[in-house]
């Protein structure tokens, strides 16, 4: 009896050694991997209430095809934060063939934490950004145990950042821009880039319905007709009919689809601009920016 | 045809797939040696650009510490020299490379010391962020070592097996060195009470 007691006893330390303490390989990641939550929780650390929130932030992400996950635990296998949630990345790979990713990953009883971003995400999440984020919006409430505000918070500022919300980009971009920063001041770029393109849109659209005699906006497609020149080329030939002085115009245009002739640029800019630039959540994506893998990009530390 | 040319002819063709499918098997991995080697040199490249700034930051705040800066900035200048292409990587360039890219993680390591005797400085936006990506290329240097030692291992194993060795010693395919675990990290410290 004395030696199945003490049997007992070094199994109860042992359990009790190893328990909230999780490797990206032991970590319960079913139910992320399906796709049912974005919040790995196994201890219980955070509130219902405050996963679902973060579930509801980070799935809205999808739409741009930037996909996070949260991961909160008290102990990470070998108190190494930076390899935990570099390999919680590549065991979801999610830096790679899903899309662009990022994971937040915390151990409470640790006190330490890091933010890793896929190498597809780096572009729009700095190293120097992930610092302010922690800085601002996650270490205040960690130092005080917080663990439900800091998370939450955290995911917030990602979520309004990645989404171009004014609010967050100006307090994240100001003193990234006068850092050495690698791809900063996103939102603004972002808006800018896309007026841009809707402004040389309207402008080339203007210019192709104003009749060359009359000088009035008010030519009318006739026909169009497209004929193949080459593997790469062809030209584009429409009649136009003027509303004003029914003149009938001519248009010829040649096409270059070649790579080295730059048209596609505006498909690969296009691409680029999370929803053609807007401040809202949905639309577009990171078409064409390529995944890639988790190598080393984020920020961390203790508190 | 007699049996025994059908023979020598299925032999010679069979010969000729396998010489085909091992050289390009070896030109492919000699490609994944490069990639993996050009992203090892970016990662260091995406250092050295850093430090300027760092160095203006620390600069403004701790003036008294020409010493170091000064040392990062030689380190940084003795680095930046080597730009090796994978064409030349031997076990003596690379250590060449590693002895120059290890005296400026340390002369960095120094600096970092350096600031933490200025909480002015420590509390310094622009200074922390420049502490968070220098944080990050050091995680994506060694990350991108360890892929190149990856990919240059799996290439050593295909140029050194039999008979492979045979077609990469009459292709010219020779085996790439490695990055070796720095030296002060195999010491153990010592510790002094």
């Amino acid at each position: 009896m004395k030696r199945i007691c003490t049997y007992l006893a070094f199994f109860m330390a042992f359990v009790y050694a190893f328990a909230g303490t999780y490797s990206p390989q032991t970590i319960p990641l079913e139910r992320v991997k399906t796709n049912y939550t974005r919040v790995v929780n196994p201890d219980g650390i955070l509130s219902q209430e405050i996963c679902d929130s973060i579930d509801t932030l980070l799935m809205s992400l999808d739409s741009i095809q930037a996909y996070g996950v949260v991961a909160v635990c008290e102990h990470f296998e070998g108190d190494d934060p930076y390899e935990f949630a570099i390999g919680l990345g590549r065991e979801l790979e999610i830096g790679g063939q899903k899309s662009q990713g990022f994971v937040i990953a915390l151990a409470t009883e640790d006190r330490s934490y890091w933010i890793s971003t896929g190498d597809g995400m780096e572009k729009f999440l700095t190293d120097a950004t992930c610092g302010q984020i922690e800085r601002k919006y996650m270490v205040p409430y960690l130092k005080q145990s917080d663990w439900d505000n800091a998370m939450l918070n955290t995911v917030k500022a990602f979520h309004g950042y990645l989404t171009g919300n004014q609010e967050y980009v100006a307090e994240l971009s100001q003193s990234a821009d006068s850092a050495e920063d690698d791809g900063g001041g996103l939102g603004w770029l972002f808006m800018g880039g896309a007026a841009s393109l809707v402004g040389l849109g309207l402008y080339s659209k203007r210019k192709e319905r104003t009749c060359p005699h009359c000088k009035k906006v008010a030519l009318e497609l006739v026909s169009r007709e497209r004929k193949r020149m080459s593997a790469h080329k062809y030209r584009i030939k429409s009649t136009y009919k003027c509303k004003n002085c029914s003149e009938i115009v001519y248009k010829d245009r040649v096409i270059d689809e070649s790579p080295s002739s730059g048209s596609s640029i505006g498909g690969a800019i296009g691409g680029s601009i999370f929803g053609g630039g807007g401040s809202g959540s949905s639309g577009g994506g990171f078409g064409g920016l390529g995944g890639g893998s988790f190598g080393g990009g984020g920020a961390g530390g203790r508190f | 045809m007699k049996k025994s040319t059908i023979i020598l002819l299925v032999v010679v063709g069979a010969l000729a797939l396998w010489a085909i499918s091992s050289y390009n098997g070896m030109v492919k991995e000699d490609e994944t040696v490069g990639k993996a080697w050009g992203d090892v040199q970016s990662a260091y490249q995406r250092r050295a650009d850093l430090i300027p700034n760092l160095v203006n930051v620390v600069k403004g705040y701790a003036e008294h510490e020409k010493g170091t800066l000064e040392g990062v900035i030689e380190a940084r200048a003795k680095a930046t020299q080597i730009n090796l292409n994978v064409e030349d990587l031997t076990e003596e360039n690379m250590a060449k490379l590693n002895a120059a890219q290890g005296e400026l993680s340390s002369a960095l390591n120094k600096l970092m010391a350096v600031a933490e005797a200025y909480p002015d400085l420590k509390a310094n936006e622009n200074f922390m962020s420049l502490q968070n990506q220098l944080e990050g290329t050091e995680n994506r240097i060694n990350e991108v070592r360890k892929a190149y030692n990856t990919t240059v291992q799996s290439y050593n194993v295909k140029v050194r097996k039999f008979p492979g060795n045979i077609l990469a010693n009459i292709f010219g395919f020779s085996t790439k060195p490695m990055f070796q675990a720095d030296e002060a990290a195999q010491k153990a410290p010592e510790v002094k009470f």
